[in-house]
C-alpha cells in the first residue's frame, strides 16, 4: 500500500507541472490504482480544509438572517418604499425578504455540504473528464491505454491541493481549474505521447462539449421560462 | 538562486535568470514561490489598510454616503423630466436611513470577538492575494503560449509557466496602491512592466525575436477585445431593435 507521504508527493509533483513524474506514471504498472487515491487524498484534504475553513467563516461573520432583517426594516422607512406603497398600497416586501431568507438559509448549508462531498465529485470529474479525454485522445492517435491516461490526468488533480488555503476563512480559490487543465495537457500529451496539437485538442474538447452542452441547456431552460411568463 | 535573484532579475528583465527559469527542473516552484510572496506582500498591506478603515464604521458610512450623494448629483444634472427629478428627490431624502442601515450592518455581533472576526477577514484577504495573481497570469501564459506556437515558438508549456511567473514581481507595486492619488498610475505602471517581462519571457521560452513575442502576447487579448466590442455592439442593436418592436 502507498504511503500517505508518497501519494502526497505525487499530487505536489502534478501541482508543479513535473514532466519526470508524469513519464514515470506513464510507465507505472499501478497508474490507476495510484492515481484513484491522489485524487481521493487530494479530495479529502479539500475537503477537511473546506468544512474547517466554512465553521471559521460562519463564526466570523452576523447572523445573515439577522442583517436581512436590518436592510427590511430599513427599506420599508425609506422614503421612496414608502412613497411606492402610497402609490400602489399592494408593494410589499414581506414575499420577497421572507424567500430571501429561504434563499440563505439553504446557502449557510451548501457550502459545509459541497466541502463534504468534495472527495466523491474530485473522484467523478476525474472519471468522466478521463474517459473523454482518452476516447479524444485515441481519435487523434493516441497510443496510451486508459489506465495510463487516468493515471497521469489524476496527476493534474494537484492543482487542486491549493485550494486547501480554504482552511483559512474568506479565501477566494481562483486559478486550480486552468493549472488542472495544463496538467491535463502535459498528462495526456505523455500518456498518449501526441504531438502538441494534438494532446490540446484531446485535453480541450472534453470541457468545451460540456460548455456547449450546458449553454445549450441553460438557453432552453430560458427559453422555457420565459415561454411559462408568456402563457400565464 | 535565491527568490530575490530571481525577483530582481525579472525586474531588471536579465536574460540569464529567464534562460534559467526556462531550463530549470524546479522553475515552476520558484514561479509559484514568487507568486505567493509578491502577493502575501500586496495582500497584507492593502488588508491592513481596509482593516484601519473598517475599525471606524462612522468614516466608511460617511465614504459611502458621500460617493452616494455625487452619485445622486450626477443623476440630477442628466435627469431631463420633472418625474425624473422628483425620483431622485425621493432617493436624496433616504440619505439618512441608508446611513444608519450601514452603521447597524457595520457593527452587527459575531459569534467570535470582534477583533478576531476582523483579523481572519484580513488574513482571508491577505491569502487571496496570490490567487488572484495567480490566475491573471496563468490566462495570460495560456493565451501567449498557443499563440507563441501558432507563430511557430518551439518552448514547452511548463517553461511557459515558470518564466511567466516572473512577470507578477512588478505586482509588488500593488501594495502602494492604498495611497488615494497614486492608486492608478502604480497600477498602470506594474501592468505595463509585467506586460514587458511576459514579452521578453516569451521571446526567451519560444526563441521568438521581440516583434514576434510581442504578437505572441497581445494577439489573443486584443481578439478578445474586439469580440466583446461586437458582441455589445450586437446586444444593443436587438436590445434597440426589441424595444422599437414593442413601440
Amino acid at each position: 500500500m502507498e504511503s500517505l507521504a508518497y501519494l502526497v508527493r505525487l499530487s505536489t509533483a502534478g501541482l508543479l507541472l513535473d514532466v519526470n513524474t508524469f513519464r514515470a506514471q506513464r510507465d507505472n504498472p499501478y497508474a490507476l490504482r495510484e492515481g484513484f487515491l491522489v485524487v481521493l487524498i487530494v479530495g479529502i484534504l479539500v475537503g477537511t480544509a473546506g468544512v474547517i475553513g466554512n465553521l471559521l467563516s460562519r463564526l466570523a461573520s452576523p447572523d445573515p438572517l439577522a442583517a436581512l432583517a436590518i436592510v427590511q426594516r430599513s427599506l420599508e422607512r425609506m422614503a421612496l418604499i414608502t412613497e411606492l406603497q402610497r402609490i400602489n398600497p399592494d408593494v410589499d416586501l414581506n414575499p420577497i425578504f421572507s424567500q430571501l431568507a429561504t434563499n440563505l438559509s439553504i446557502l449557510q448549508w451548501s457550502g459545509i455540504i459541497g466541502a463534504l462531498i468534495t472527495p466523491f465529485v474530485y473522484l467523478l470529474g476525474w472519471l468522466i473528464y478521463g474517459i473523454i479525454a482518452h476516447l479524444v485522445a485515441r481519435a487523434l492517435g493516441g497510443e496510451g491505454t486508459l489506465s495510463q491516461t487516468l493515471g497521469c490526468t489524476a496527476l493534474a488533480s494537484g492543482a487542486n491541493l491549493l485550494a486547501i488555503a480554504q482552511v483559512l476563512p474568506f479565501v477566494e480559490i481562483a486559478g486550480t481549474t486552468l493549472l488542472g487543465l495544463i496538467g491535463c495537457y502535459i498528462g495526456l500529451r505523455t500518456a498518449h505521447q501526441l504531438s502538441a496539437w494534438r494532446a490540446f485538442w484531446a485535453a480541450l474538447l472534453g470541457p468545451i462539449l460540456l460548455g456547449l452542452l450546458l449553454l445549450v441547456i441553460s438557453c432552453g431552460g430560458i427559453a422555457v421560462l420565459v415561454a411559462a411568463a408568456q402563457g400565464s | 538562486m535565491s527568490i530575490m535573484d530571481t525577483f530582481n532579475g525579472a525586474l531588471t528583465l536579465n536574460q540569464r535568470v529567464f534562460a534559467e527559469m526556462r531550463d530549470s527542473a524546479d522553475g515552476v516552484r520558484r514561479g509559484f514561490l514568487l507568486i505567493l510572496l509578491v502577493g502575501l506582500l500586496v495582500g497584507a498591506i492593502q488588508s491592513a489598510s481596509n482593516l484601519i478603515s473598517v475599525t471606524n464604521p462612522d468614516q466608511t458610512v460617511d465614504a459611502i454616503l458621500a460617493a452616494y450623494r455625487q452619485a445622486l448629483e450626477q443623476q440630477k444634472e442628466a435627469a431631463t423630466t420633472p418625474a425624473q427629478r422628483e425620483v431622485i428627490d425621493v432617493l436624496a431624502e433616504s440619505e439618512e436611513e441608508i446611513g444608519n442601515m450601514l452603521r447597524e450592518l457595520f457593527t452587527m455581533p459575531t459569534p467570535l470577538p470582534r477583533p478576531i472576526s476582523l483579523f481572519l477577514q484580513a488574513l482571508g484577504q491577505t491569502v487571496s492575494m496570490p490567487f488572484t495573481y495567480l490566475s491573471n497570469m496563468l490566462l495570460a501564459v495560456v493565451l501567449t503560449h498557443i499563440a507563441a506556437r501558432q507563430l511557430g515558438g518551439q518552448g514547452g508549456i511548463r517553461s511557459m509557466v515558470a518564466v511567466g511567473s516572473l512577470s507578477v514581481a512588478p505586482h509588488a507595486l500593488d501594495a502602494l496602491t492604498f495611497i488615494p492619488v497614486l492608486s492608478l498610475p502604480i497600477s498602470l505602471i506594474a501592468w505595463g512592466w509585467g506586460l514587458i517581462i511576459l514579452i521578453s519571457g516569451t521571446a526567451v521560452v519560444h526563441r521568438l525575436d521581440s516583434g514576434k513575442a510581442t504578437l505572441a502576447v497581445l494577439l489573443y487579448p486584443s481578439l478578445l477585445i474586439i469580440l466583446g466590442i461586437l458582441l455589445s455592439c450586437f446586444l444593443i442593436v436587438v436590445l434597440v431593435g426589441l424595444a422599437g418592436a414593442r413601440a
